[in-house]
């Protein structure tokens, strides 16, 4: 095993050029792979990702890992499915163990309009080879015989959406996976590099401001989550984005036995349990729009009475850790990914609370739209004129919460 | 000392099929540590032996389970009320682990290393995680979940103070003699983790002077988790869920021991000082016959006396060496070998401690004892503190300056009174940074992280506190980081001094593991509405569903007869749900003309109009009905579930607009009965007195009535498709309306009719229900309700955004569709037209008065004119369906014009 005993350098600290083909902002899990693919599928490699905090620091270290390709419209679907098969093999493809693992996903619904959005949900996905089945609340309880079928007398479950490959994943090892793979390959990776200003000529971007000077780059993209505002602002440019809290627990780590990853639209609540024992819940994002990252005691709160409902053993369980992330929401809950009408400027963005899900196809795309100069075909609906042509791809039934 | 019994004679426990007795004074792990139990849990990782460690609740040593309940803190939970406990992890057992062969694997599980393996090949990790799933977790979940219901209470003191040591007393009596309302919360009961001596006299003294203040609150064993915006506090006791709301905030929470990093630190007989002090002190028990101290500090000292006189008075053991800096080592009671300067590099023994190292002058000496105390410094016990962001916090004693005096503590507490608040508020740390030591030592406990697995995460590039703490798990156990979070900084600032990868990690709620239960104390709010006919439903015999916030009837038993109820004669439906509104005021039409995209102005009074609300994106928000009443009166309907968010738009449009208009929100207040089909309007000539003919009330109007004694406003509306009277009435007279109603019905074989008639009702008359049938991105055009948008008016809300989509080319559309099968498909079922999957079905029933399925549908058409035959995939099967033109039922709407 010389991997497992290796003290390889993963993340390796190079100096600031003054020049890159390509510069990414935001050193998450969309950019580094960018970088990434750019590298690898394109032979970019003079790249540099340039990170305000850490790597993984905002939505991709902060989302609940769940993975999933059970969308509602023809074209999420194909684009997360893609995703989705990236993932399968995507330890291999970076040498770096992401820890990922089929559970078996349920959604659950607790009224009769809800269990048909589930069913319709199931059946679209069968078109589009998404393995999602609808389910009564007789297999509900089989599959997972650990739920209150009452829902603590309050909300009872009629049935659910199991997408089977559904499942979780360690979000750091992807964050670090596609670091160090794009680090090999020549692609620099700097933390604590803010971009503060962009460098612009004759309408096109041409660079970006740092504390450290001006980096000049052949194109930039950003990608940027909750923020990303505050670089468009940079070129003028304005986006449909609104920026909300998202939170989530953890409690203490306790022997696992809840296989399965369970949301409940109507109750707006989540639940896996990670093989350390953690239990994981989240919740539909915050309603106001805010950039604190501060959690709040009702979310805890009204989270742990849902967990309840619907897991009665976890009221002796303990809350271990609260977080709160901010997510980047379009108004149709879709991506918003491509050219932008400033000439080297390219955004991948609108990641809201769904972009975790999508980081391997979104990067891949990302980076082929950059190399080339064309739109691919996967991300073509996601562009930011779909708003202007009233061609929406509205996810508002199915991505409000992970 | 050491004896088997207990000082005062008091209950017992269970323990793994042993029965252990316990005193009025002892705490789970106490009474288990006298009765000889060493090995308290197994770790994390390695499933290394652990034991009492800290005795402050700080470390993960000691959790059990407890009465079914996993993961207790054993060293802080009395044992009075306990009945059962139990080891979590450990197979077979705790004492006899074979899973502690994982130590001796570790050169296999060097940090991250599931980040190297198990990648090739992909069948080799679920099986892998097979077997991690089955030997993780702190303890098994309770198998008979009980839920104990505490209530939430709320305070609003001037000033909480967290912790009722020294420091949190004279901080709390200061501001009491200062005349403010002062509420005291200790996650203990305040002194018992002191040993008797002038200490806890003084904690007494202080706490008597406190509580003679008639302002002064004081809650013990009460743990305040959180410091939230607000400020909001909450405090967990063992009957409440304490909301605390307070002016400004003390933290006197203290400090915890430094952890120190040798080879060995964490074998069963390592201590830290306080922890010792209170076994012997408090207690009465040794923590071993031969006793190892080494301290730097004065309190440590302290520690040292406590040990020695309660020890050795006792007979249970002796303090045979004290490693103690040169200039302490006048403090060291006589008959104790001092080794000065000296430093402890190591601990050995296999599953307890057998002898120490210490290394002095250059010199290495091995000591032989069981138990080895360490009081070598203090780090802020700062988890709440640090979560303080733009609140009035103040921190006092030990935990803004560890390592001050007890008078000094003193000083400090009473200075926060009317003191000003620094900002931001942070613990400003005046210990050095604790020695990392050697490599080999375990820096966490909770996760057993050594010094050598952060050198190897440094090596390969994990070079920042947060980076390192989510490649090492460091800080992520279940002590909150309140051993190793210091080190992980000073690892981190050691290595690149000066940069910004050394801040401490973000510090999160809560600061103390709190259960889950006792978080969702009083927080089910009871989001669950009901009609003032529920009661009426329920009895007789309605399926209740939920419809948004909502409870309605679906059906009565019978769709089909609630169905042709409506259809041959007359039914009754509750639709007391529609959001009801009054709206007046000067420039009420001006309101009402901006937001809809019908023509208000031009209604006359008493007559009614459908209404679509849009938002600036022309997309549909909700509908219903607009009545006028009079000039600059009337009365506005909406949906069930959309009534809220429309208040809101209208509240929102009328402060946008600088305009004078009173809203009053009657959908509590008012209810509604809709009388239903052919024979509504003789029924209701029954009840009243008041002509309801259609000269009256005509098609498009309302009146008022009195209807059965009831004032009512009676509109005619027409989702159903017949002859259909709404009467709007008080809700207090609701149930007398619904009898008299049913009554009089029975001449006419009347039944009232569910949501379920209703859906295929109005599906019928080719109906949307918004929500149902619509998205968030739908205009009117493509639902076909044109008719209900004048672009002919120069402004409303959404009309720049319909001008503009209406040069586009219509890709999607909501379309009516007949199914002549056997079956109508299922709500959901997908639609393929040549064989491509162009859209699905959003409602769908078996229409009895066609014979044949109804459906409608969204059907994409991206090439121009769309299908004109669709097919229908659902969970059964297929159906071949028609497109056609709405409404199917009465297409002319004769009906419901009559």
């Amino acid at each position: 095993m010389p991997g497992l005993l290796s003290r390889d350098v993963h993340l390796p600290e190079r100096t600031l050029a003054s020049h890159y083909d390509v510069i990414v902002i935001g050193g998450g899990g969309h950019g580094l792979a960018t970088a990434y693919y750019l590298a690898k599928d394109h032979g970019v490699r003079n790249v540099a990702v340039l990170e305000r905090s850490y790597i993984g620091s905002g939505g991709t270290g902060r989302n609940t890992t769940v993975l999933r390709a059970n969308y509602k419209t023809p074209e999420t679907i194909k684009f997360y499915k893609a995703s989705f098969d990236l993932y399968r093999t995507l330890s291999a493809e970076l040498d770096y163990h992401t820890l990922r693992s089929e559970r078996g996903l349920l959604w659950m619904a607790h009224s009769e309009a809800q269990a048909n959005s589930q069913r319709e949900r199931a059946l679209q996905n069968q078109v589009y080879d998404v393995d999602t089945v609808y389910l009564n609340a007789a297999e509900v309880h089989e599959v997972c015989p650990q739920l209150d079928m009452s829902c603590g007398g309050r909300r009872p479950i009629w049935g659910a959406a199991y997408h089977l490959p559904g499942g979780i994943i360690r979000h750091d090892a992807v964050v670090w996976g596609y670091a160090t793979a794009a680090s090999r390959l020549g692609v620099q990776v700097h933390q604590g590099v803010p971009v503060t200003g962009m460098v612009m000529e004759k309408g096109r971007c041409t660079g970006v401001r740092t504390p450290s000077g001006v980096i000049s780059a052949g194109a930039v993209v950003s990608a940027v989550g909750g923020y990303v505002t505050q670089i468009t602002d940079m070129v003028g440019l304005k986006i449909p984005i609104i920026t909300h809290p998202l939170q989530a627990f953890v409690t203490q780590s306790y022997q696992p036995v809840l296989d399965r990853v369970v949301a409940s639209a109507d109750l707006h609540i989540y639940v896996s349990q990670s093989a350390r024992g953690e239990m994981l819940v989240g919740a539909e994002i915050d309603p106001y729009t805010s950039y604190s990252t501060r959690s709040t005691f009702t979310f805890a709160a009204s989270t742990a009475a849902r967990a309840i409902d619907l897991f009665p053993f976890m009221a002796k369980l303990r809350l271990l850790r609260q977080w709160t992330g901010i997510c980047d929401m379009t108004p149709d809950y879709s991506p918003l990914l491509g050219p932008t009408p400033i000439d080297g400027f390219y955004l991948s963005t609108g990641w809201g609370t769904w972009g975790f899900k999508a980081i391997p196809i979104g990067g891949k795309a990302m980076a082929e739209l950059v190399a080339t100069k064309r739109v691919p075909e996967i991300i073509a609906p996601l562009g930011l004129d779909r708003f202007a042509l009233d061609r929406c791809v509205s996810e508002r039934a199915s991505a409000g919460t992970h | 000392m050491a004896t088997a019994e207990p000082r005062s004679a008091g209950a017992s426990f269970e323990f793994e099929g042993r029965t252990i007795p316990s005193g009025a004074d002892d705490t789970i792990a106490s009474a288990l540590f006298r009765a000889g139990v060493r090995t308290f849990s197994r770790s994390f990782k390695y499933h290394r032996r652990r034991s009492l460690y800290c005795l402050s609740g700080d470390c993960p040593n000691c959790l059990m389970t407890v009465d079914g309940e996993p993961a207790v803190r054993t060293c802080v939970t009395p044992a009075a009320s306990v009945r059962r406990v139990a080891r979590g992890a450990g197979w077979p057992s705790a004492d006899r682990d074979a899973l502690s062969i994982l130590w001796r694997l570790r050169w296999l599980m060097p940090v991250g290393f599931y980040y190297k393996s198990m990648i090739r090949p992909r069948w080799l990790f679920p099986i892998a995680e097979r077997v991690i799933r089955r030997i993780a977790g702190l303890g098994p979940v309770p198998r008979e979940p009980s839920e104990s219901a505490k209530e939430r209470l709320n305070h609003h003191p001037d000033v909480l103070v967290i912790g009722g040591g020294i420091a949190g007393l004279a901080a709390a009596l200061a501001a009491a003699d200062g005349g403010e309302r002062v509420l005291l919360v200790d996650e203990g009961a305040i002194g018992e983790r002191i040993a008797p001596g002038a200490l806890r006299d003084r904690i007494g003294v202080l706490r008597d002077a406190f509580a003679r203040h008639a302002s002064a609150s004081i809650l013990e064993r009460a743990t305040a988790f959180g410091i939230f915006e607000g400020p909001l506090v909450p405090v967990i006791d063992a009957d409440f869920l304490h909301l605390v709301h307070p002016a400004r905030i003390v933290v006197a929470t203290g400090a915890v021991e430094r952890h120190a990093v040798f080879p060995g630190n964490d074998l069963p007989g390592v201590w830290l000082g306080r922890g010792a002090s209170r076994l012997a002190g408090v207690h009465g028990l040794s923590p071993g016959r031969a006793i190892v101290v080494a301290t730097n500090t004065a309190e440590g000292l302290l520690h040292l006396d406590v040990l020695h006189r309660n020890v050795t008075r006792q007979g249970g053991g002796a303090v045979v060496a004290a490693v103690v800096p040169a200039s302490l080592a006048s403090g060291v009671p006589a008959g104790i070998e001092v080794i000065a300067d000296g430093t402890v590099v190591e601990a050995s023994g296999s599953g307890a401690l057998r002898s120490v190292v210490v290394e002095a002058a250059g010199r290495r000496r091995t000591l032989r004892c069981d138990a080895l105390v360490l009081s070598l410094g203090l780090e802020p016990r700062d988890g709440l503190l640090r979560q303080a962001e733009f609140e009035a916090v103040l921190g006092a004693g030990d935990v803004a300056r560890p390592g001050c005096s007890a008078e000094e503590a003193e000083d400090d507490g009473r200075r926060t009174a009317g003191a000003a608040v620094p900002e931001p508020a942070a613990a400003s740390s005046q210990s050095s940074a604790p020695q990392l030591g050697s490599a080999e030592g375990f820096v966490c406990l909770c996760e057993d992280v050594a010094v050598e697995e952060f050198e190897h995460a440094w090596d390969e590039g994990y070079r920042s506190t947060e980076l390192l703490k989510r490649y090492s798990t460091v800080t992520m156990g279940a002590c909150q980081g309140a051993l190793c979070h210091a080190h992980l900084k000073a690892f981190v600032r050691q290595r690149s001094p000066g940069s910004w990868t050394g801040s401490p990690t973000r510090a999160r709620p809560p600061a103390r593991t709190v259960r889950l239960e006792d978080l969702a104390a009083g927080a089910r709010v009871p989001l669950e509405h009901h009609t003032s006919l529920h009661e009426r439903h329920v009895a007789s015999g309605a399926l209740m569903d939920w419809a948004g916030t909502w409870k309605r009837p679906s059906n009565y038993g019978d769709v089909a007869q609630e169905y042709r109820a409506v259809r041959e004669r007359v039914s009754v439906m509750d639709v007391s749900t529609l959001g009801k509104y009054r709206v007046a005021g000067p420039d009420a039409t001006a309101l009402l003309e901006h937001i809809y995209p019908c023509h208000v102005g031009d209604l006359k009074p008493w007559r009614s109009r459908y209404t679509l609300l849009l938002n600036e994106a022309g997309y549909l928000l909700d509908d219903g009905m607009v009545c006028k009443l009079g000039d600059g009166s009337y009365y506005v309907t909406f949906t069930s579930s959309g009534g809220d968010g429309a208040e809101s738009w209208l509240r929102d449009w009328t402060d946008e607009r600088g305009l004078t208009v009173h809203i009053a929100n009657v959908t509590a207040s008012r209810s509604a009965i809709n009388v239903a089909g052919p024979r509504a309007r003789e029924l209701l000539s029954r009840l009243s007195s008041d002509a309801c003919d259609a000269q009256a009330i005509p098609y498009g109007g309302l009146r008022e009535m009195v209807v059965a004694g009831v004032n009512c406003l009676v509109i005619r509306v027409a989702f159903v498709g017949e002859l259909s009277f709404e009467l709007h009435h008080a809700s207090r007279q609701s149930e007398a309306l619904w009898d008299s109603l049913l009554d009089a019905g029975r001449e006419f074989d009347m039944l009232p009719h569910g949501l379920d008639a209703l859906k295929l009702l109005r599906l019928e008359k080719g109906h949307i229900l918004i929500g149902q049938d619509t998205d968030f991105d739908t205009t009117p055009s493509k639902v076909g309700l044109d008719f209900a948008v004048k672009m002919s008016k120069p402004d409303f809300v959404g009309r720049t955004a319909l001008e503009r989509i209406a040069k586009l080319p219509r890709e999607r559309s909501l379309l009516p569709m007949t199914f002549a099968g056997a079956r109508a498909p299922e709500e959901g079922a997908q639609l393929f037209a040549d064989g491509a999957h162009v859209g699905n079905v959003t409602s769908s029933r078996w229409s009895p008065a066609l014979d044949c399925g109804v459906a409608l549908g969204w059907v994409r058409h991206p090439d121009g004119a769309p299908p004109s035959r669709v097919m229908a995939r659902d969970t059964i099967g297929h159906t071949e369906g028609v497109v056609t033109k709405g409404p199917f039922y009465d297409p002319k709407g004769e009906r419901l014009r009559a």
